[in-house]
């Protein structure tokens, strides 16, 4: 399942990008996330609790940071994870593009869900990926400006 | 063995142990329960191909009962029967989706299952590879790094470096000469999914490391021998601190043979301060976790004289032996070296390469690697006859072996008492009246047909794979049987049990064998598989019975005054030929005899007798001639269909099944066989399949969308068929069943599709949607046609003023 | 964390066997979210069995006389209580008589074991894509009833199942039973559906029609093949208007197999669906045409 979408934000270029920058700023935008941890520079591990209809589980998820260009305000990220007998993983890029008053956010995400979610609920998984993506980028907008 | 006439052999005997099933009596591993036991559960793999960078379990400790987490690296043994490439847990990398990472060892399976979920494993994923045609690439991951370090039987070629765990080359004659001379070449590729055995009973296993350095294991399983003799090699424990028993098994069908999870739960009983361990598979476990039938890939290239002569065949076989591929090397072999089937082939190349991938392991399967081959070659026969423009029939009549002449592909001059496979072929076309067109039906958007295959197949094992059985008399002149023979629903024991009471006089109630198989109490049998338990068991038998006679007529040549080969057992007497009141019961003998003032002579009567072939060899690694295997039982298949156009379903409508068994021991057991196999042959050829995604999960672990065939499924008429054509060294003549009546239906059902159709199916499963695929891309008329006649019938076309 | 849930055990919780419905209502209202509803368990075991969901507090409905409730009523149409089985509607004479969809769907679902076992109301709280009950239900306007303990509500069972395990339903809801209008005398309807060599129907069809008013009235509500039950609005269009109804039976069944967003699974191809869907409908129409 292949995902994209910009977002404006009215933040220079390089504040948006050190705060991306942060694990711990960016995870605690994350919906349901219950706990986490840092570890080896930027890998990140959590809990994240996952609601879809009444399916609910906890799935231990973790984030690498795969590359990281600051020239290019380019940076790409695997997240993977399991619970609730399935597993995902996503390939994350994010491009900063400096326009007027602010910073173009443009991300695309690939998505794979294996596992009885993936088969059961398949329909309804994109709905909520872009659920949980708005969620979280609204969550960095407000961090961000206020 | 000169009697003509038998009180037991070739009766219907209903089997010894129906009474302890169907009374819920019969004792399974499941069944053990021992003082302290503890539950282990596996925690498994999320990702196809990683290292493993952590795994922390210290969560996972502070659920109340657990009472210890292992992992692979405290364990770096290396298991196998052929291939020898297992690992117990992980080392360092996963290699599927499912491998086990650690186990947790707990005092109840709910903390255990707890547990588990807290287990945090950190992976750092390496590139998987899911398609052994990609595997072989030479670009492709790497999965066995270490290859060269394995310990493998010498029957096999691995190529360290590459992902091939074996490459079987067999040469005969020229093949490039061959195609010359042909005046037809087919060319076709054929392909097989993953299939699961689907036994009742799933795999589990109870193991007890005793502190003085014994080990006492319980498993369901085929076999004990190898269980205990891979163990002691990779494990270093002495053979006879082993003991292996096998209680009432729920099944195997080759997916129990080898080596289990004996050895893994053997060293979680001594890490978990040596208190038995009971591990069990959940259902999903069996479809993810444990081993399957292998993919298959199958490119043939075949040249046929006009006058329907088989003259060059040029075979690729490719299998996808996933992540482990320590059976399934063996597979790759037999695959190669039956890629002739029933055929006189002057000129072949087999090539066939198992390969491993990101895959759940795979292992044998009911038929080991003949199913594959006959799916191959018995659609070639039909296509090359249509070609050529003769009947199926008639393709195979001028190209069927003929016994006592014929050699085959491996250079081994079959038998002249092998069998019959004409009388094979004439049986079945006679059965299913193959010269009465089939029926015209009323929906004229269904047609039937017929089909036909015929194949044959003998054991796949080593050539020292030995067997033996000692039986030792009661002072009643009851006989136990001692013998490691599995007994996993074949039937093989009542057979045996048959020829001791026949051959001592006996009623079958005095002849017990032990249903516990045992490493220690019980003789020695290199394994049940490969429908070999019968004759070389059975030999083993009656050599056992030789011996016990000998001694008993010994004695009673004394007693009775009368040279010993004058005497004869019967009814559980021994007997002067001739004279039948001077007699002796056994009960007088099997202890010693005494005489009226107390002296005895004698004693008590023990027999022994082993199999152990003397023909059979290794295959030469350069062009795979030589003699594999200790008999060739033939066979066929002929199946009616009714093929529904519109919406591409295969109705199986009649099964004939024929085997050349050389003679029935118990015919009921063979009728109940060949309705078991018929059943397991058109579940895999109609429905099976488990099916993975792109991130090499398997998507279907679950009866309820991994379909196996279910009663309304089956035909109405299933007819078996046997001939006796007896072998002369096999027990009464007798060979091999179990395996047989599997290979014939997938390829006689797309036979008589093909012929009714045109349409070609390479592919299995042949569900709807497969049908319905290759009847669009190749016969888009016949589907046009269908539907005409189907709103012609209906009148549904709309009436025009 | 493992692959897939290779479970024997159910997680932890807490069983209650209310005796009444006021009584399981409050059980409801305490644990909210917490709780779930056990009928037949069929659905319910196997999604905790998977952990999929992981209540801490089941509540079996099994003991509450008044949800076993099966009755009709003429002029009213039939009550199915929240824990009447599969079994007990195929054996219900009136079922069989006026509404043959649901009889035959019932009467196809799975085997006899999980007929004895499985709920209709449990069927359609399962919210699973490719199960039986749902067509018919929606081909006859039916409406599920629930109650909480300050309100009871009614739902079309068309809205009440909103995806794949998604309902129409609120913590401290219960769903106690459905309502299916009365049938009109010459109405006719049928199920047919395909699942040769699954488990599972590949595609499902309840069809209903009734022709006997001035307006035709036909409804054609389609399972399995997307994330819930859909009516292919556009192939009843063509079947409602003028004409023999026999000559407009092609065109609906294409349109049908041509109008509706169909899915890809592990089942089933999206093309095949396509093309049994028009088999089908061909099928059932034409048995439906004929049989009257």
């Amino acid at each position: 399942m292949k995902l994209e979408g910009k977002i404006f934000l009215k933040s220079r270029r390089e504040d948006v990008w050190n705060f991306i920058s942060e694990p711990v700023k960016v995870i605690e935008c994350i919906p349901g996330v219950q706990e986490y941890s840092v570890t080896e520079g930027k890998r990140v591990t959590a809990k994240v609790k996952v609601s879809i209809g009444f399916i609910k589980g906890i799935f231990n998820a973790s984030s690498n940071v795969i590359e990281e260009d600051h020239e290019n305000y380019f940076a790409k990220l695997k997240l993977s994870g399991s619970g609730a007998g399935s597993g995902f993983d996503a390939l994350v890029e994010v491009k900063l593009n400096e326009v007027d008053s602010g910073t173009e956010l443009a991300w695309t995400a690939n998505v794979n869900v294996s596992g009885p979610l993936g088969s059961l609920a398949k329909p309804m998984l994109e709905g909520y990926v872009k659920k949980i993506v708005n969620q979280f980028f609204d969550c960095i907008k407000y961090k961000l400006t206020g | 063995m000169e009697k003509l006439t038998f009180k037991y052999i070739g009766k219907p005997i209903p089997p010894y142990d129906g009474f302890y099933k169907v009374t819920g009596t019969a004792e399974y591993t499941f069944d053990i329960e021992l003082p302290g036991m503890l539950y282990a559960k596996l925690v498994t793999s999320t990702v196809p191909h990683a290292r493993i960078k952590k795994i922390d379990f210290s969560k996972a400790l502070q659920i109340p009962g657990v009472v210890k987490v292992v992992t692979g690296k405290d364990f770096p043994y290396r298991v196998g029967m052929y291939a020898g490439d297992r690992d117990l847990l992980a080392i360092d990398k996963v290699r599927w989706v499912g491998h086990p990472v650690a186990a947790v060892i707990a005092e109840s399976l709910e903390a255990a299952e707890k547990a588990i979920d807290l287990v945090d494993v950190e992976y750092e994923e390496l590139p998987a590879v899911f398609d052994p045609l990609e595997a072989l690439k030479p670009d492709a991951p790497l999965i066995h790094e270490k290859m060269e370090e394995y310990r493998h039987s010498p029957a096999f070629n691995p190529i360290p470096g590459t992902n091939i765990a074996n490459k079987f080359t067999l040469v005969r004659g020229d093949v490039e000469k061959g195609f010359r001379e042909a005046d037809v070449i087919i060319e076709e590729q054929f392909y097989i999914p993953h299939v699961s055995h689907c036994y009742m009973e799933v795999q589990n296993v109870v193991a007890h490391y005793h502190l003085d350095g014994t080990v006492e294991i319980w498993t369901s399983w085929q076999n004990v021998a190898p269980i205990r003799q891979i163990m002691a090699l990779s494990l270093g424990i002495p053979h006879n601190k082993i003991i292996v028993r096998i209680p009432y098994v729920g099944g195997g069908f080759g997916g129990k043979a080898g080596l289990g999870w004996e050895a893994l739960v053997t060293i979680l009983s001594k890490e978990a301060g040596y208190r038995p361990v009971k591990l069990v598979l959940s259902r999903k476990e069996q479809f993810t976790v444990a081993a399957v039938r292998e993919g298959f890939y199958g490119f043939a290239k075949a040249g046929f004289r006009k006058d329907g002569k088989f003259i060059a065949y040029d075979v690729k076989f490719i299998l996808d032996a996933g992540a482990y591929a320590d059976y399934t090397v063996n597979v790759g072999r037999a695959v190669g070296y039956s890629a002739d089937g029933c055929y006189e082939i002057p000129n072949i190349r087999v090539e066939s390469l198992t390969v491993y991938t990101n895959k759940i392991p795979t292992t044998a399967l009911r038929g080991f690697g003949y199913p594959e081959s006959h799916w191959v070659l018995e659609q070639i026969m039909d296509r090359a006859a249509k070609k050529i423009g003769i009947d199926p029939v008639e393709i195979r009549r001028i190209n069927l072996v003929k016994p006592g002449i014929s050699e085959t592909c491996t250079g081994e001059r079959l038998r002249e008492d092998a069998g019959n496979p004409e009388k094979v072929l004439q049986t079945l076309l006679e059965e299913i009246e193959w010269n009465t067109p089939p029926e015209k039906l009323r929906e004229p958007w269904k047609i039937r047909s017929k089909g036909l295959a015929l194949f044959v197949k003998g054991p796949a094992q080593p050539p020292n794979a030995a067997a033996s059985a000692i039986l030792k008399f009661n002072e009643d002149a009851s006989v136990d049987l001692l013998i490691a023979t599995g007994n996993f629903g074949q039937g093989t024991i009542t057979a045996l049990i048959q020829i001791v009471a026949e051959e001592f006089g006996l009623p079958l109630e005095k002849v017990r064998v032990d249903y516990i198989k045992d490493t220690h109490k019980s003789a020695y049998t290199w394994q049940t598989v490969g429908s070999r338990g019968l004759f070389t068991d059975g030999i083993a038998i009656l050599k056992a019975i030789e011996d016990a006679k000998r001694q008993i007529f010994r004695v009673a040549s004394e007693v009775l005054r009368c040279p010993e080969d004058h005497l004869e057992l019967v009814d559980g007497e021994v007997r002067v030929k001739g004279k039948p009141w001077m007699k002796i019961p056994l009960q007088d003998i099997v202890m010693g005899y005494t005489y009226p003032n107390g002296n005895s002579i004698g004693g008590p009567v023990i027999g022994r007798g082993v199999f152990m072939s003397t023909h059979t060899t290794y295959l030469d690694p350069e062009t795979g001639q030589g003699n594999p295997t200790i008999f060739h039982t033939f066979g066929g298949a002929a199946v009616e269909v009714e093929i529904d156009l519109l919406t591409g379903e295969i109705k199986v409508l009649k099964v004939v099944q024929a085997l050349d068994l050389g003679k029935v021991i118990n015919p009921l057991l063979v009728k109940q066989q060949m309705n078991g196999g018929s059943l397991m042959g058109l579940s895999i050829g109609l429905y099976e399949q488990i099916k993975f995604d792109e991130r090499g999960w398997v998507v279907n672990p679950n009866f309820t969308n991994y379909y196996l065939i279910r009663i309304k499924d089956i035909p109405k008429e299933v007819v078996r068929k046997t001939i006796e054509t007896p072998q002369s060294d096999g027990p009464y003549g007798a060979r091999g069943i179990g395996e047989l009546t599997m290979i014939g239906i997938a390829p006689a059902i797309a036979n008589a599709v093909y012929r009714a159709t045109g349409v070609k199916i390479n592919q299995l499963p042949m569900n709807p949607e497969n049908l319905w695929k290759a009847l669009k891309e190749q016969r888009p008329d016949l589907f046009d046609e269908a539907l005409k006649k189907f709103i012609e019938s209906k009148k549904l076309a709309e009436v025009r003023a | 964390m493992s692959f897939g849930s290779p479970y024997f055990t159910l997680p932890d919780f807490t069983y209650h066997k209310p005796k009444t419905l006021r009584e399981a209502l409050e059980l409801l209202e305490k644990y909210g979210d917490e709780a779930k509803i056990l009928a037949g368990g069929v659905g319910l075991i196997a999604f905790m069995k998977e952990r999929l969901v992981s209540p801490s507090h089941v509540i079996d409905i099994k003991g509450i006389p008044e949800l076993k409730k099966l009755e009709y009523r003429k002029g009213e149409g039939l009550v199915i209580g929240a824990t009447v089985t599969f079994s007990e509607l195929e054996s219900y004479q009136v079922i069989r008589e006026k509404y043959r969809a649901l009889y035959q769907a019932v009467k196809l679902a799975s085997d006899s074991i999980i007929r004895n076992r499985a709920t209709l109301v449990g069927n359609i709280c399962e919210a699973i894509p490719w199960v039986d009950g749902p067509p018919p239900l929606i081909a006859y306007g039916a409406e599920v009833e629930i109650k909480s303990l300050d309100k009871v509500r009614r739902v079309p069972v068309a809205e009440f199942i909103k995806g794949p395990v998604e309902i129409d339903l609120e913590p401290g809801e219960i769903v106690t039973s459905i309502h299916i209008p009365d049938v009109p005398s010459g109405a006719r309807s049928g199920f047919v559906k395909f699942n040769v060599g699954s488990e599972f129907a590949l595609v499902n069809l309840a069809a209903y029609l009734s022709l006997n008013e001035e307006k035709k009235d036909v409804r054609l509500v389609y399972g399995a093949i997307s994330p819930k039950p859909v009516r292919a609005l556009e192939a009843e269009k063509i079947l409602s208007s003028e004409g023999d109804m026999r000559t407009l039976i092609i065109s609906a069944a294409v349109k049908a197999s041509e109008e509706l967003e169909v899915i890809s699974d592990v089942l089933a191809s999206e093309d095949f669906r396509r093309h049994l869907i028009k088999i089908l409908t061909m099928n059932l129409l034409t048995e439906l045409v004929e049989g009257g």
